[in-house]
């Protein structure tokens, strides 16, 4: 099944294996600009190998990954501009307070005078103005997880690929990180690509269009109920 | 509803009787393990300590052999002793104190961490075998230390005037002292980590000015043997070898023994309370720095020192403003990068000075070569996205170029300071940037190359790597000397192709690195 726009990020027959070991194999997925697809499964299933291989930390074993219809190089800096991440608990840097990391992502992607408000929203937004002038070691993992998300969500991006984003956080965040990324969805025309154990944010409303089930390597894909 | 309370009153001592049933096997492999490293070690210690004793004994108090024994640095040797020895022990013991911030000398195996610290055994009797092995190799080894310390002391005190016994028993005894010490300091170090996380800054920087005061004592001349109990631990050995300043070695002997047996009381109450978090977090270090040896990956060895035990990061006082132009941003990353690692500025500048000393000289290769080690203190923010190349995800770089952008400031810091040496090594800060960025860059070294080939001469995989590991400059150095004391317009053309060539060869490197 494919979305109404031309496809975003397509996945094409792919397989994918830890040495001898496979963990996902044919899986084919399109995902349109403004779609989101939410990934279930238990763990180890191939989640997280999905979503680094739609951003090209993996390269699949078999079958090919692309966006924007060339093959996903997460080192191409067109690519990078357009894809923003949340997969990795550690990707930041030790040296830069949370203010300065956030603006530094929002400079290098060309904010300008604009990057100043955006940095300051996305701190009220996951509730780290008061932390904003510390460094990671400072923060608990709940609030470096925030802080992931705030630099991914900080600069522009096309694709939005999150694995598990609600892992550490609080019951509000969590409770607020569905419409969050919803309105985004709807306001931005972003694609997101997610990965989740939560229910309650893979039903929440305006955000999963298709839900992807993990079986054994292979995947289902079936729109979401009401849609 | 049962009362657990009674029945499961005998559960801790069942769990760990299971325990030790279940470890036996593994218990005595580590037994044969230790016994081959004390084989290993001993026969080590039997080939280059012993004929050196034997030698000590033989010729004690002459100047036979060539004067090994006595000739004028042995005088100066003795004579320093009263202020020397007992600094250097205070070193030893904040040394050990330090260790025991990322350490501890108890040490739980992972799996023991993992599964039965979190049940409800006896926590003392858990872990106070480990303590009590740990005091016992420690008090072995610095016993063993200090006899030979004294033995070989004795040899040199002109014309063999002082007795072997007396010397040999006071060293035992004052290398014995010394590691008790150091094990009641750590112990106390890891039971109190909160504290020590709390309060450690100004404790440490406290304990750190005390040593360097008694250095700076000794290097005097002062005697140190009544300064404390790193004084009492030499005063023996000092009067068994009839120097000055000793005379009431009993009364050191007696505050030594009294104060070390009522700290090594309170070591052993704080040993079976060590926190579970202090235990989960040496193990977890220790695990990690052993990975990091084995692998080569020496970077990541000293961060596991440096970082474990660390106390809580302060939010920093000095922010640079943000740059609203897109080619200083990443100069700016690397500015305050710096400027919250004033440790690398201050090294570099070290480097840098010395660099241009020696090209005042006379001595421009080597002014070159010390250029170096100043342009790797001053690309400290590239080793931070090489060591994981995911912090720079969020940027849209190619990961080649922003390591050459990582360049731009080093190049902006070093090449003014390396033209107080002349215009010749202020142009070559390019090239000794790269060559830096090659270093910070090259990952971790390859299984083959530590392997290496076995020759007549020995396995070539310790040379293959140092070679491996210092390539960047090796090239580059060897690159630029030829130039090196010849006129600027010469020499100017072959070090910008140097440097180019340089950057290329950063390219390749990411590439390689993150293929």
């Amino acid at each position: 099944m494919t979305g109404p726009e031309p496809a975003l990020l397509t996945l094409r027959e792919v397989g994918h294996a830890y040495g001898e070991t496979p963990v996902l194999h044919s899986v084919s997925l399109d995902l349109s600009p403004g779609e989101c697809v939410v990934l279930l499964g238990p763990n180890g299933c191939g989640k997280s190998t999905l979503l680094r291989l739609a951003t090209g930390q993996l390269r699949p074993t078999t079958g090919e990954v692309l966006f924007a219809g060339r093959p996903v190089d997460e080192n191409d800096p067109g690519t990078r501009a357009r894809i923003a991440t949340a997969l990795d608990p550690t990707a930041y840097y030790p040296d830069l307070t949370v203010r300065e990391h956030l603006m530094l992502i929002a400079l290098a992607h060309g904010l300008g005078e604009a990057a100043e408000r955006a940095v300051t929203d996305q701190l009220a937004e996951h509730r780290l103005t008061e932390r904003a002038d510390v460094l990671p070691r400072a923060l608990s993992s709940g609030q470096t997880q925030a802080m992931l998300l705030a630099a991914a969500l900080v600069r522009p991006h096309d694709l939005l690929v999150l694995d598990e984003p609600e892992q550490r956080l609080d019951a509000r965040a969590r409770a607020s990180l569905g419409a969050r990324l919803a309105r985004r969805k709807r306001t931005a025309g972003t694609a997101i690509l997610l990965a989740t154990h939560d229910a309650a944010l893979a039903a929440e409303p305006g955000l999963a269009d298709r839900l992807v089930e993990f079986d054994d390597g292979a995947v289902t894909v079936r729109p979401r109920a009401g849609r | 509803m049962r009362d657990g309370s009674e029945d499961l009153a005998g559960a801790p001592q069942d769990a760990l009787r299971h325990l030790h049933r279940l470890t036996g096997p593994q218990r005595r492999a580590k037994r044969r393990g230790d016994a081959l490293l004390l084989y290993g070690v001993s026969l080590i210690v039997a080939f280059w300590l012993v004929p050196y004793l034997v030698d000590a004994g033989r010729t004690a108090g002459t100047e036979a052999d060539g004067g090994l024994w006595v000739n004028d640095r042995t005088a100066w040797l003795l004579e320093a002793l009263p202020g020397v020895l007992p600094a250097a022990l205070a070193l030893a013991l904040y040394g050990a104190a330090r260790t025991a911030l990322w350490r501890g000398p108890v040490r739980l195996p992972g799996e023991v961490v993992s599964w039965l610290l979190p049940t409800p055994v006896d926590r003392r009797r858990l872990l106070l075998p480990y303590w009590w092995a740990a005091l016992a190799r420690v008090a072995v080894a610095t016993l063993l230390a200090g006899a030979a310390a004294g033995f070989l002391l004795r040899a040199m005190v002109p014309g063999g005037g002082a007795a072997w016994a007396p010397a040999v028993a006071a060293g035992a005894w004052g290398g014995l002292l010394t590691g008790l010490l150091a094990v009641a300091a750590g112990t106390l170090v890891e039971r109190y980590e909160g504290a020590v996380a709390r309060h450690g800054r100004w404790l440490f920087r406290t304990a750190a000015a005390l040593v360097a005061v008694l250095g700076l004592a000794a290097a005097a001349g002062a005697g140190l043997l009544w300064s404390g109990p790193w004084g009492w631990a030499v005063a023996p050995l000092a009067a068994a070898l009839g120097l000055g300043g000793a005379a009431w070695w009993p009364l050191a002997v007696l505050a030594g023994s009294a104060g070390t047996g009522w700290l090594l009381l309170v070591a052993h109450r704080a040993a079976g309370a060590i926190p579970a978090a202090a235990l989960r977090t040496r193990t977890a270090a220790g695990s990690l720095l052993a990975a990091s040896v084995l692998t080569g990956n020496l970077r990541q060895a000293r961060a596991v020192v440096r970082d474990t035990g660390r106390p809580p990061a302060r939010p920093p006082r000095l922010r640079l403003p943000f740059p609203r132009r897109p080619a200083l941003l990443i100069p700016w990353r690397d500015a305050t990068g710096l400027l919250r690692a004033p440790g690398r500025l201050v090294t570099a500048a070290l480097w840098a000075a010395l660099a241009v000393l020696l090209a005042h000289a006379g001595w421009p290769l080597a002014a070159l070569i010390a250029g170096y080690p100043a342009a790797g203190a001053l690309t400290e923010p590239a080793r931070l996205d090489s060591d994981d190349t995911r912090r720079a995800g969020q940027l849209p770089y190619a990961p080649g170029t922003l390591a050459l952008w990582h360049g731009a400031l080093p190049v902006l810091l070093l090449a003014p300071a390396l033209a107080a040496g002349g215009a010749l090594l202020a142009v070559a800060a390019p090239a000794l940037v790269g060559a830096a960025l090659v270093s910070s860059y090259r990952g971790q070294v390859p299984p083959h190359v530590m392997i290496g080939v076995e020759t007549p001469a020995g396995n070539t995989g310790p040379f293959q790597t140092a070679l491996w590991y210092a390539r960047g400059p090796l090239v580059t150095l060897a690159l630029l000397a030829p130039v090196q004391g010849i006129p600027l317009w010469a020499a100017l053309p072959w070090t910008l192709a140097v440097a180019a060539g340089t950057a290329g060869w950063v390219r390749r490197t990411v590439r390689y690195a993150i293929s």
